[in-house]
């Protein structure tokens, strides 16, 4: 016998073994809580261009059984690739307070744009409902993952639309393509190439500044006024503008006004204590022209 | 205090720098400036420093050399086709043999070691007073916002501060060699920042008028110090008189065109409240040196300060913060003052709280840097200034090794990271895009337009009776999501109704 071994050297070796389970078991996930309701994620195309806005349709079941939904629970939804690799958010607050849902299922619509810098590919829409002061998610069930997806496509760019004047240089919030974002000023242009037939602008805005009256926005082709916009404040909003193609003239390319009113200045806006001296009308993050 | 506490605190105050430099290191060939010295150290590496460009001999518009220098650069006056830097030359010089030793990463070796330096430089002048103030100046000039700020680039400040303090501290110094090793360093200062050149005859004053010393000890002492200093600004002339066609003339241009009274006011209101921003209100105690400290130390030490002022105050008005940097050359001085003043009046009164008192203000001091630099973006220019070697690096990968790229802000960068030919679009004759499109292709390059989204407007109002400006198509390229790259080629493509696509880069 090469090796003796007393009580002692046993309990040593008990209380090892003992540690590597436990600090394997710590590498566990918890075991899921039982869920609180279901999530349907129905998008409305099964393919969209990058770029492009797509509707989704949300549809939510609270359990009899389960208590209400916060009063502050909102809605998360994240999209991720075939990998699971989280691509971006759209976080919401949903039209009805979740606190409200009850056993019938409530559905809505929800447009969301497909950041322009999107690989092509397919990917998954997972949404949920989350406390939003401090993230934590409550149980739900995804009831249709399989279906839940749609497939990107390279974003077209036969329809390219262009920041002329009156516009500021691009911002974003780093490693969120989906945050990307250009200041407007009092007046600016957009241009795009004439459509063959009737077509759709859809533009998302927001105005984050609340030390500032709510902008409206007026959209124009020359003296023709296309849509009016009453910018929400603090909500990032996608409107849709049609583009009769009788009313987009005979040039090769379209001329689109946006003016702003009212612009600001960080730096002269009262509560702000910015040294921003631009002339500030609302923030764009996406836009797009397409056909409906 | 022990007597091995000195120096490894010093030891450590360094390391801490040198860390700040590795981690938040923005080390690249950027805007102007850093563009300016990065190019020229590769020019300076490689040997090749006015090397005529015939595209600038050929092209056809007007003022077509001025539209071929990158960022930093004009056309060399001496020479027709090359390019000469806007800034001084020094620095270049120092950094190419890095460059030709190590590569590219090992030029920006030198930005830490001159901030090591600096600190080093500190502690050796306070220590002229008392260990104790050199090391708390140390600490105090190692955690100074702007040299935080401008430690993490390549830019002359630091090395030219840390030069100018070494020559000071072996100045005051009685060794035999004192003189010698002061005028070697006020020559690289000179070398590296010419206009600082008063700096210099504060120095040699002080040398010449040591009270303690004979007058002949001293006029030798001068005199081989003025020698040194004499060999930098030979080579200053030298290098102008080459690069400018005159031993005078600057990169920066007539001295009437940057100097005048009428800054001395706003310069002087804006100077001394950043200078009270990043050194506190307690730097107004330096003033009181010469009434506590060594009268010729003192005097010195106010002197140097007053002459870097004086340099700064009639130049161009800026309005920017970080351009404090100009006085930084003055800064370990003022600081060494500063604490070797409060140092004596504590000692006066308790000879045993001397250290302490001197620690606890300048760890406060450097809370006070270290906050002031993090709220001026000092450890952010890293991620700030990504942007350059980024699209460099994509205009490297993506575009052609043809590529003419028309650019502006990055035109620096392009040269350095792609190593392509660029056209700078805001020094281009404003009738002449599309002529200078077309010249690029009857060269046999591919012309590319790489604008910031910013510079677009810019752009189109620049060359507003060129088609090509409206920047009507899709880029081929779109990083990050600022930076877009459009081939002129596919404007006629895409109004045929062919589609274009673009590569978004995130």
């Amino acid at each position: 016998m090469l090796l003796t071994s007393g009580p002692r050297q046993w309990r040593f070796l008990a209380i090892a073994v003992t540690a590597v389970f436990a600090l394997a078991a710590c590498g566990k996930d918890e075991a899921p809580a039982s869920a609180a309701g279901a999530v349907t994620v129905t998008p409305q195309r099964t393919s969209v261009d990058a770029g492009a806005p797509i509707e989704i349709q949300y549809g939510f079941t609270r359990l009899a059984s389960a208590p209400a939904f916060p009063a502050d629970a909102w809605v998360f939804v994240h999209v991720v690739d075939d990998a699971g690799t989280l691509l971006w958010t759209d976080d919401h607050q949903p039209p009805t307070p979740p606190s409200t849902w009850g056993s019938a299922e409530v559905t809505y619509r929800r447009t969301m744009f497909v950041p322009r810098g999107t690989r092509p590919g397919h990917v998954r829409v997972e949404a949920g409902v989350f406390v939003r002061p401090d993230g934590v998610r409550i149980p739900i069930a995804a009831a249709n993952p399989s279906t839940s997806g749609f497939d990107i496509m390279p974003a077209s760019n036969d329809l390219f639309v262009v920041f002329g004047d009156g516009w500021h240089a691009a911002e974003r919030v780093e490693q969120q393509q989906a945050n990307e974002w250009r200041w407007s000023k009092g007046d600016a242009r957009l241009s795009f190439r004439r459509p063959s037939r009737d077509a759709v602008l859809s533009i998302e805005i927001d105005q984050p500044v609340t030390q500032v009256s709510r902008p409206t926005v007026e959209v124009r082709i020359g003296s023709d006024l296309l849509a009016s916009l009453y910018v929400n404040p603090l909500a990032r909003q996608i409107y849709r503008i049609p583009l009769p193609v009788a009313r987009l003239g005979t040039a090769p390319t379209v001329e689109l006004n946006v003016h702003v009113q009212p612009t600001f200045v960080p730096a002269r806006t009262a509560g702000l204590g910015s040294q921003d001296t631009r002339e500030l009308g609302v923030r764009v993050f996406n836009v797009h022209v397409g056909f409906p | 205090m022990p007597r091995l506490l000195i120096p490894l605190a010093l030891a450590g105050i360094c390391a801490a720098l040198l860390a700040v430099t590795v981690r938040f290191g923005s080390f690249v060939a950027g805007g102007s400036d850093s563009s300016c010295y990065v190019l020229q150290a590769e020019r300076w590496a490689a040997g090749r420093l006015l090397t005529p460009d015939p595209l600038a001999l050929q092209a056809p518009w007007p003022d077509a050399e001025r539209a071929f220098a990158p960022a930093g650069h004009f056309p060399a006056p001496p020479v027709r086709g090359a390019i000469a830097p806007i800034c001084p030359s020094g620095l270049p010089m120092l950094m190419a043999p890095f460059r030709a030793a190590g590569g590219r990463a090992a030029m920006f070796l030198f930005f830490p070691l001159c901030g090591i330096a600096l600190v080093v430089a500190t502690y050796w002048l306070g220590a002229r007073l008392n260990p104790v103030v050199g090391l708390a100046s140390a600490l105090v000039v190692a955690s100074n916002p702007i040299v935080l700020y401008q430690v993490v680039q390549p830019m002359s400040d630091v090395p030219a501060a840390a030069f100018w303090t070494l020559a000071v501290a072996a100045a005051v110094g009685r060794g035999p060699r004192a003189a010698l090793v002061a005028g070697a360093c006020a020559a690289v200062a000179i070398l590296i920042r010419p206009n600082l050149l008063p700096l210099g005859v504060v120095v040699g004053v002080y040398l010449l008028l040591q009270p303690d010393r004979a007058w002949r000890e001293r006029l030798a002492r001068g005199a081989v110090y003025a020698g040194c200093c004499a060999v930098g600004c030979v080579t200053v002339a030298l290098v102008q008189w080459r690069f400018y066609g005159s031993p005078l003339a600057s990169g920066y241009g007539a001295v009437g065109d940057i100097f005048a009274v009428a800054h001395v006011a706003p310069n002087a209101s804006r100077y001394g409240s950043w200078l009270l921003q990043t050194q506190t209100p307690l730097v107004l105690l330096a003033l009181a040196a010469p009434f506590v400290l060594p009268r010729g130390f003192a005097l010195l030490g106010v002197a140097l300060a007053a002459a870097t002022f004086g340099v700064y105050l009639p130049y161009l008005v800026f309005e920017d913060w970080p351009y404090v940097r100009f006085l930084l050359p003055a800064m370990p001085v003022l600081t060494v003052l500063t604490l070797g003043t409060l140092a004596t009046m504590v000692q006066r009164i308790s000879m045993r709280q001397m250290a302490r008192v001197l620690g606890a203000v300048s760890v406060v001091l450097a809370a006070h840097g270290l906050w002031a630099a993090q709220s001026h973006q000092a450890f952010a220019l890293r991620r700030l200034e990504s942007i350059y070697p980024r699209t460099g690096g994509e205009v490297e990968r993506r575009l052609p090794r043809n590529a003419l790229v028309v650019t502006s802000r990055y035109s620096g960068s392009v040269r350095y990271y792609a190593g392509r030919e660029t056209l700078v679009w805001d020094a281009l004759d404003p009738a002449s895009l599309d002529r200078a499109v077309a010249f690029g292709r009857s060269q046999g390059l591919e012309p590319f337009f790489m604008l910031d989204s910013a510079e677009e407007e810019a752009f189109r109002m620049r060359f507003a009776g060129s088609d090509l400006a409206r920047l009507d198509w899709p880029p081929r390229i779109e990083i990050a999501p600022q930076v877009r790259i459009y081939e002129p080629a596919a404007r006629e493509r895409y109004q045929r109704g062919e589609s274009i696509a673009t590569e978004y880069v995130r």
